[in-house]
């Protein structure tokens, strides 16, 4: 039997030099008649079909060795062999899921997408689109950050009706870029989800945050108002609105909505924290103070002594008389421990100086007596100074998370503090006098009496203030209604309030306006969205969902060492097997790592030779033998390979040279010095080869 | 001291003997090459160029070989030096040039060995090309038949040979002996004599060649021998190399037209001026000369 395929065996080959193809395949056909399991020959069989144009045959024959291939582990052989049948019939859908599979078995990821990718786009055309999804569900399981899958998946979901599912990938897909903080994504996967899910997104916190966070104020502020007038009681997105007019410096809408969230959340530190800031900000430092005394047990009991100490600090030099903040400054300096300042102010505390002096003295050492009693009021402002400087690295054990914006709001509280310098010396000269007048010209019970009197006045005054406020800022975010029913409120309880029927009408008269305009500002938030969109079309796009953004081939930056040896492998594969060009990319992929560098570089050469691009190889030879980095070995391999290409094309002189330049480094190298002998005899007889050619009849 | 000296040439810039590094790539020697190269590359069997005496065949024929890439074309070229050949002789010789080792005594199986040879190269990716000169020289019928054999040897879709004639006018005749071998003509290119901007260049182009200047001939000088040349590249080369002789006997540094004039009458050019331009405009009668140039060859 053995000897019987011999014989074919050499017959075939015979009959293949004799260019008698058919007879050949006949031939073929019986060997693996006679032997099923030699793949060899089933594979030159499909080579001789596939030449004879008889692809059926050649497809049948390939499946059978890519198949054997592929049982039988050696992936990138199967791989080759199916591209092979995948350039014989680019229809066969099975064909693209077996190169899938092969390369994502054989981690080939980027080239496991690209199959995947046009079976997608296959299905898609075809209508197919729950067998599109199963086949992004398996992308996505091997590459589950490639936001352009899912993206895709949805899409699909979308378009089978199955929104469940679509917007499941949608918040997966935000649930990840909100862990990246990418917020310039997240603002372009809602622009592609919203028309996607009409009415089904809610266009609210996360979608504003990012556009404040990546600098889109107005957009926003414009999004937070109209998810306000649809969610009036979410914190979020109050606190996102706070912090949007921060940013934007609205202090005055910033203190109304903190004010509305303090009615939400009274015991929130931070968020009185910050509307005494903005109090600071606008100017209204008595009512900081009177904030702050209201609230510093509170603050004091959640032991956020370094935030009240810096702004009592603040309200010190510029209130610096007022009793009630030196008092305050005397606890906070107790239990910070700061002796030398609790000294200077105890000293400027009226009356109770000495007593309380007398306890300092017994407790403290002498040296600080010293410092802090016998020291220069002028240096108290200096100190302070140090001490918020100080108290910034303290801040971090306290409040971590609300430092930075805590740190903000005292940067720009200084240069609100400078620009109001002349105002803030008046409130000085002010509170100066009225300390001379209690102290001087009224006894301490009748000071006392007329401080509870004008604490109950101020508390109602202040009730009023605050609910005109919470008015203001009802009015401010366009919420109309909201707005004229606290002035009802406050008009019920005090009916002859000028204010508040001052407020009432402006509101009145703005609702008038409102309802001469048909729609309401802020009615579509998606429509708010998407008119945003299209405003901003040059931007960059991250997403798109587009056939063609997915079928753009994954360039991979870096390709670890095993990723470059498989693509390096399946190359040579490529090769072998005559698909040129298939096996051109994957040493293209391959050189991404530098251990395979020179040597895909040198088979891609040899590739372009083949193709017949001829100055592309040399140019390629040429570009890595003038690294200077190359290693010894790598540079007399690759010198090597050029000596051939030159001969195999024949220029004779310089592959001579070439390959002389071999000897030098290393003359025991492969065959080198035959080379040499046969090209010099070639050359020497190249002269007369021409004269052979002609002959006189 | 030679003429070479005198005008400090390196070499003899108007030789006629063949010299490839005097090709002169003028425009329809430029297309007769494409046309030539497209027969062979696209298999077409067969291709006639013709052109009168001195025209430039052997020189585009010899071109053509050197542009037959031995990696690409298994070529060769046979010059007929007499017409006595017969078809045994031809066959062999174009075996053996084909690389045929030890062509057999019999045509038959000398046919084979070329067969099996043509297709070896046809393996190796190459084309198998023959090259005929002085292709008028093939005068027989039974000649004409055995081209006609050769072109036969083919594959499925495939000729194995390609053949081009070089020769004069006459060629139309020998082909006329077999008409099925006329009718195989794929392709058919006439070489026309020069013009005098093609004269000017040409000669311009042998003397840059030769290392000399290339003005040594005035204008003049060069209207009056495209007029006594008749446009002839040969007979360009033979009037322009004696005026360089005689300018290096009157040892003078340029040609001008009273040399030219001098040396036409030499030559034997000057009575037959008018005869001859009527001569080379017309093609097919070329008689007049070939006689010229036997005359000259025997001076």
């Amino acid at each position: 039997m053995a000897s019987n395929k011999d014989t074919l065996l050499a017959s075939a080959q015979k009959l293949i030099i004799k260019g008698q193809t058919m007879r050949a395949i006949k031939a073929y056909q019986q060997i693996v008649a006679i032997d099923p399991k030699d793949m060899r020959c089933r594979q030159k069989l499909a080579d001789l079909c596939s030449k004879a144009g008889h692809n059926s045959d050649a497809l049948e024959s390939y499946e059978i060795v890519a198949k054997n291939f592929s049982d039988k582990g050696f992936y990138l052989k199967a791989i080759a062999v199916y591209k092979q049948m995948q350039r014989l019939d680019a229809s066969q859908v099975i064909i693209y899921q077996k190169l899938a599979e092969l390369n994502e078995k054989q981690g080939l990821i980027a080239n496991a997408i690209a199959e995947y990718r046009v079976l997608v786009k296959h299905y898609e055309q075809n209508k197919m689109l729950a067998e599109a999804i199963g086949i992004l569900q398996r992308m996505k399981g091997i590459d589950p950050e490639n936001l352009n899958i899912r993206i895709k998946i949805a899409e699909l979901y979308s378009a089978t009706g199955d929104k469940k599912q679509g917007l499941k990938e949608f918040d997966d897909v935000l649930v990840f870029l909100r862990e990246k903080q990418n917020y310039f994504k997240i603002i372009k996967l809602y622009e592609i989800f919203m028309p996607l899910f009409p009415g089904e997104i809610n266009v609210g916190a996360l979608f504003s945050e990012a556009c404040l966070k990546t600098g889109q104020f107005e957009k926003g502020l414009k999004i937070l108002k109209g998810a306000l007038k649809e969610n009036p009681d979410d914190v979020e997105i109050l606190e996102l609105l706070s912090d949007a007019y921060h940013q934007q410096k609205d202090y005055s809408n910033e203190k109304l909505t903190l004010n509305h969230l303090l009615k939400k959340a009274e015991e929130n530190l931070d968020y009185r924290l910050r509307y005494i800031c903005s109090c600071f900000s606008l100017g209204e430092k008595k009512r900081a103070l009177n904030e702050l005394e209201e609230w510093k047990e509170a603050f004091f009991a959640a032991q956020r002594v370094a935030e009240l100490k810096q702004l009592y600090e603040r309200l010190y030099k510029s209130l610096p008389g007022e009793e009630r903040v030196l008092r305050t400054l005397c606890s906070i300096y107790e239990l910070s421990g700061e002796k030398d300042k609790l000294s200077k102010i105890i000293s400027k505390l009226p009356g109770e100086a000495e007593e309380i002096q007398l306890d300092i003295l017994v407790s403290a050492p002498d040296e600080m007596i010293d410092d802090s009693i016998m020291g220069d009021g002028d240096d108290d402002l200096e100190e302070i100074e140090i001490a918020e400087a100080d108290l910034i690295e303290e801040l971090e054990d306290y409040a971590p998370i609300e430092l930075e914006s805590f740190e903000e709001s005292l940067d720009e509280l200084e240069e609100i503090e400078e620009l109001e310098e002349i105002e803030d010396l008046i409130d000085l000269e002010e509170s100066l006098e009225l300390e001379i007048e209690l102290d001087i010209d009224e006894p301490e019970d009748a000071v006392l009496e007329i401080n509870e009197d004008d604490i109950q006045e101020s508390t109602d005054e202040d009730e009023m203030v605050l609910a005109l406020e919470e008015a203001d800022f009802y009015l401010n975010q366009g919420m109309i209604d909201d707005a004229r029913r606290v002035c009802l409120d406050l008009l019920g309880k005090a009916p002859d309030n000028e204010k508040v029927q001052s407020r009432l009408a402006e509101i009145e008269k703005k609702m008038i306006e409102a309802a001469a305009v048909p729609q309401e500002e802020y009615i579509d938030l998606a429509a708010e969205v998407m008119a945003a969109t299209q405003e901003e079309e040059e931007e960059e796009d991250f997403f798109n969902l587009s056939d063609e953004s997915l079928d753009e081939p994954i360039e991979e930056e870096v390709v670890s060492v095993e990723d470059a040896e498989s693509y390096y492998n399946l190359g040579i594969a490529y090769k072998e097997m005559g698909l040129i060009n298939d096996a051109i990319n994957e040493f293209d992929k391959a050189m991404k790592n530098p251990t395979r560098l020179v040597d895909s570089l040198g088979l891609k050469a040899m590739c372009l030779a083949q193709t017949g691009d001829l100055d592309g190889a040399e140019q390629i030879f040429w570009a890595v033998l003038e690294q200077p980095e190359l290693g010894k070995d790598e540079r007399i391999g690759l010198q090597y390979e050029l000596g051939l290409f030159y001969e195999n094309c024949n220029r004779t002189s310089e592959a001579f040279s070439v390959f002389e330049e071999v000897a030098l480094t290393d003359s025991g190298y492969r065959d080198v010095a035959t080379k040499m002998t046969t090209l010099k005899s070639a050359s020497a007889s190249s002269a007369s080869s021409k004269k052979d050619r002609v002959s006189y009849v | 001291m030679s003429y070479l000296a005198h005008f400090n040439l390196e070499r003899e810039p108007f030789s006629n003997a063949p010299d490839a590094r005097f090709y002169f790539d003028s425009d329809q020697h430029s297309q007769a090459l494409v046309r030539l190269m497209y027969v062979v590359n696209s298999n077409k069997g067969l291709a006639v160029l013709v052109g009168g005496v001195g025209t430039g065949k052997t020189t585009l024929a010899r071109r053509m070989l050197e542009t037959l890439d031995e990696s690409k074309y298994e070529s060769s070229m046979l010059v007929m030096v007499h017409s006595s050949i017969n078809p045994e002789w031809i066959l062999t010789r174009i075996a053996m040039q084909l690389g045929v080792q030890d062509p057999a005594a019999d045509r038959l199986t000398v046919l084979k060995q070329l067969y099996e040879r043509l297709l070896e190269i046809e393996s190796e990716g190459r084309r198998a090309v023959i090259l005929i000169d002085e292709a008028q020289m093939l005068q027989s019928r039974e000649l004409m038949e055995e081209f006609r054999g050769l072109l036969n040897l083919e594959i499925p879709g495939k000729k194995l040979l390609n053949i081009i004639f070089f020769g004069l006018a006459e060629i139309e005749d020998c082909l006329r002996l077999d008409e099925p071998l006329a009718q195989r003509v794929a392709l058919k290119y006439h070489l026309k004599s020069l013009s005098i901007e093609i004269t000017t260049s040409y000669i311009q182009y042998r003397l840059n060649v030769a290392g000399g200047k290339v003005d040594l001939f005035d204008t003049a000088a060069i209207d009056a021998i495209h007029r006594f040349a008749g446009g002839v590249p040969r007979l360009i080369n033979t009037i322009c190399d004696n005026c360089l002789f005689e300018s290096f006997m009157l040892k003078v540094d340029k040609i001008d037209a009273k040399i030219v004039h001098s040396v036409a009458g030499d030559l034997g050019l000057s009575a037959t001026k008018m005869s001859l331009e009527e001569a080379v405009t017309e093609t097919s009668d070329l008689d007049e000369i070939e006689s010229m140039l036997d005359q000259l060859e025997i001076k």
